[in-house]
């Protein structure tokens, strides 16, 4: 549909041009003396223990993150730069992964540490009086921000970590504001799947209170997407969407849908939310919902479960959320199987310890059994995850 | 002429206690909303919360407009820097900094305490005029420190109000709410409020401090201290929109 952007041939060049504007403004943004810098990060210690059949596994991550930010009236610089020193048994994963090898971790040695370094995001943003322009290494986002969301570009889903910051595209996108509440996205990016441009429009509004949207995109060879999307309320918090996916002929189609509801009780201390996954390419071999490099090399201490894969037609997930005040918050979150009614649960508690210094205490069971997806003997019995955070 | 003069030193002396006389709960509020009327509004603030012994601090600035009933605010300290909030008349988004995305927040979620605290969304981003909200009936005068206050009993024209009933503490001179109490439906007290450091700003006299307590929870109370704040100055339209949340 959108092949005539840029032939397969012209990607190549495409990165190039795009990592050279970068690197031309990296150069020149650092003289602008009245931007201001702005640094801020995290350090982020994973101890992770892994029950399964054999001995328990466990595994230690330590993640830098380093906030860059430039800011002046017209333009944003911005970097997030991760640094990762992995431990344990997450380092035969790795090492697993990196290779492609089939050889099992335990293969391996497993006092060996891992290191890491990742840019995540790097990118300029202009703002125009025509619009607002971001090239480099970014989150281009259509849909609803959520758990699932057909339109997401890296739409994988870490079950451990819901919040987990994913990889960044390298991208030319543009906002083009039409009001207050409205307005139009585009974005071309020589990252795609068998060597072609991806690029894709999306256009949004309000409605009488509720946030719409329309979204066109490629995503690769054979790989098009169209639909829309919406977020609202009716007493309860509602949202849904719909995606249509077809190939370059306009075959071999078919759906993603969601519908998600929401409602806070006892004055917002208790919160309420589940969305119904609807995957029509179920057993067509493909995952809608699907890894990429990536989170794969970013690996967080669930190696085994970072991506369950929604490969089945129907999903359920459910969030309960209590937070009776900032220090302390209770969650649960569920995804089920809705076919096999395999399950699995991850249950937080989250403690803020003083500003900017958290703790939090998770564990993961899943509940099927034999072939099921979210079977213990093939994910573990359990995952027991402790963390502890610093922002700066 | 003595006669005159003492009369005139009585009028003196009387007019001002027989003008305070003469408000009604309805003056009173419609001089509470004017004191609070403005055509923009930028601020910076702090807000301390505090749950027993702990305490935790967040800042943030912001900007407000009366027309249209829109606000801006972006925090700024470590925990939740970069995250922003676009309110529209009574609808709000929040902006992600690690998602680089706008997510539309649901109007019952606007009950909870904001980043925690014993603020709701629907306390700080509340703007309407009491008047037109509620009805207005004169309590018996009291003292808060050493400042005259009248008490009015204020209770909603309709239910979709947040708070069924307040009764808030007005300064005599200033026309500023010292106190307020809100109540739930029933006649539950959900908060206390109390405003205080009151400073000349401009024409206006405004309260730099508010403590709010959450009587729900124990032992739990937040401060919002505001460094600075400046009425009635020039404010971009385009603060106003969701693109510029993504600045």
């Amino acid at each position: 549909m959108l092949r005539w952007l840029l032939p397969a041939e012209t990607r190549l060049i495409a990165s190039l041009l795009i990592f050279a504007s970068l690197l031309i403004l990296l150069l020149w943004l650092p003289v602008m003396s009245q931007a201001k810098i702005d640094l801020s990060g995290a350090i982020r210690n994973d101890a992770v223990l892994i029950g399964t059949e054999g001995e328990p596994q466990f595994n230690n991550i330590v993640e830098n993150k380093l906030i860059l930010q430039r800011k002046a009236e017209d333009w944003k610089f911005y970097s997030d730069v991760r640094f990762y020193l992995y431990t344990g048994d997450a380092v035969g994963a790795i090492h697993t992964q990196k290779t492609g090898t089939s050889e099992s971790p335990t293969d391996l040695s497993l006092d060996a540490d891992y290191f890491l370094a990742k840019v995540l995001r790097v990118f300029v943003r202009w703002y125009t009086d025509s619009g607002d322009f971001t090239l480099g290494k970014t989150y281009v986002s259509f849909g609803n921000l959520g758990v699932f969301n057909p339109f997401e570009i890296d739409s994988s889903i870490n079950v451990s970590d819901l919040s987990y910051t994913k990889d960044g595209l390298v991208a030319l996108s543009y906002d083009l504001p039409l009001g207050d509440l409205s307005g139009l996205r585009v974005y071309v990016s020589p990252e795609a799947q068998d060597s072609e441009v991806s690029a894709g429009t999306g256009i949004f509004t309000n409605l009488s209170g509720f946030d719409v949207g329309m979204v066109a995109n490629r995503a690769g060879r054979d790989d098009n997407i169209a639909g829309v999307y919406f977020k609202g309320d009716l007493e309860l918090g509602v949202q849904g969407s719909y995606a249509y996916h077809f190939n370059d002929q306009a075959q071999d189609s078919y759906s993603e849908a969601t519908l998600g509801l929401d409602y806070s009780f006892f004055e917002g201390e208790w919160l309420l939310g589940t969305q119904v996954y609807y995957n029509g390419n179920e057993g067509r071999g493909d995952r809608p919902v699907a890894p990429t490099d990536a989170n794969t090399n970013t690996l967080n201490a669930f190696a085994q479960l970072d991506y369950a894969g929604f490969t089945d037609t129907y999903y359920l997930y459910g969030n309960l959320v209590h937070a009776p005040h900032e220090f302390f918050r209770f969650q649960l979150d569920a995804f089920v199987n809705l076919e096999d009614y395999s399950s699995l649960i991850v249950h937080t508690l989250a403690w803020v310890l003083s500003d900017g210094l958290n703790l939090s205490l998770q564990w993961m069971i899943p509940t099927g059994v034999g072939d099921t997806q979210y079977s213990r003997e093939v994910l573990g019995k359990y995952i027991v995850l402790l963390r502890a955070e610093a922002k700066l | 002429m003595l006669k005159h003069v003492i009369t005139l030193s009585l009028l003196l002396y009387l007019l001002p206690a027989m003008s305070q006389a003469s408000e009604t709960a309805k003056s009173i509020i419609e001089k509470v909303d004017k004191n609070q009327v403005f055509v923009t509004e930028k601020f910076t603030a702090t807000m301390v919360i505090t749950k027993g012994k702990r305490t935790l601090t967040k800042q943030f600035y912001g900007y407000g407009k009366k027309e249209g009933m829109k606000s801006f605010m972006e925090f700024t300290n470590p925990e939740d820097k970069g995250v922003k909030y676009l309110k529209m008349d009574d609808e709000l988004w929040i902006y992600f900094p690690d998602a680089d995305d706008i997510m539309k927040i649901s109007g019952h979620m606007l009950r909870q305490g904001m980043m925690g605290s014993d603020i709701s969304y629907e306390d700080m981003l509340e703007n309407d005029s009491i008047d037109e909200q509620y009805d207005a009936k004169l309590l018996e005068d009291k003292k808060v420190g050493d400042r005259d206050c009248y008490v009015v009993e204020l209770i909603a024209k309709k239910p979709d109000v947040t708070y069924e009933k307040q009764v808030i503490v007005v300064d005599k001179n200033w026309f500023i709410p010292l106190e307020i109490e809100l109540y739930a439906r029933g006649g539950r007290l959900l908060k206390k409020m109390s405003q205080t450091d009151v400073k000349k700003i401009g024409i206006r006299q405004v309260p730099t401090s508010i403590t709010i307590k959450d009587m729900r929870k124990k032992n739990s109370q937040t401060v919002i201290t505001f460094t600075e704040i400046e009425f009635d100055v020039k404010v971009p339209a385009k603060v106003f929109t969701k693109g510029y949340l993504r600045r």
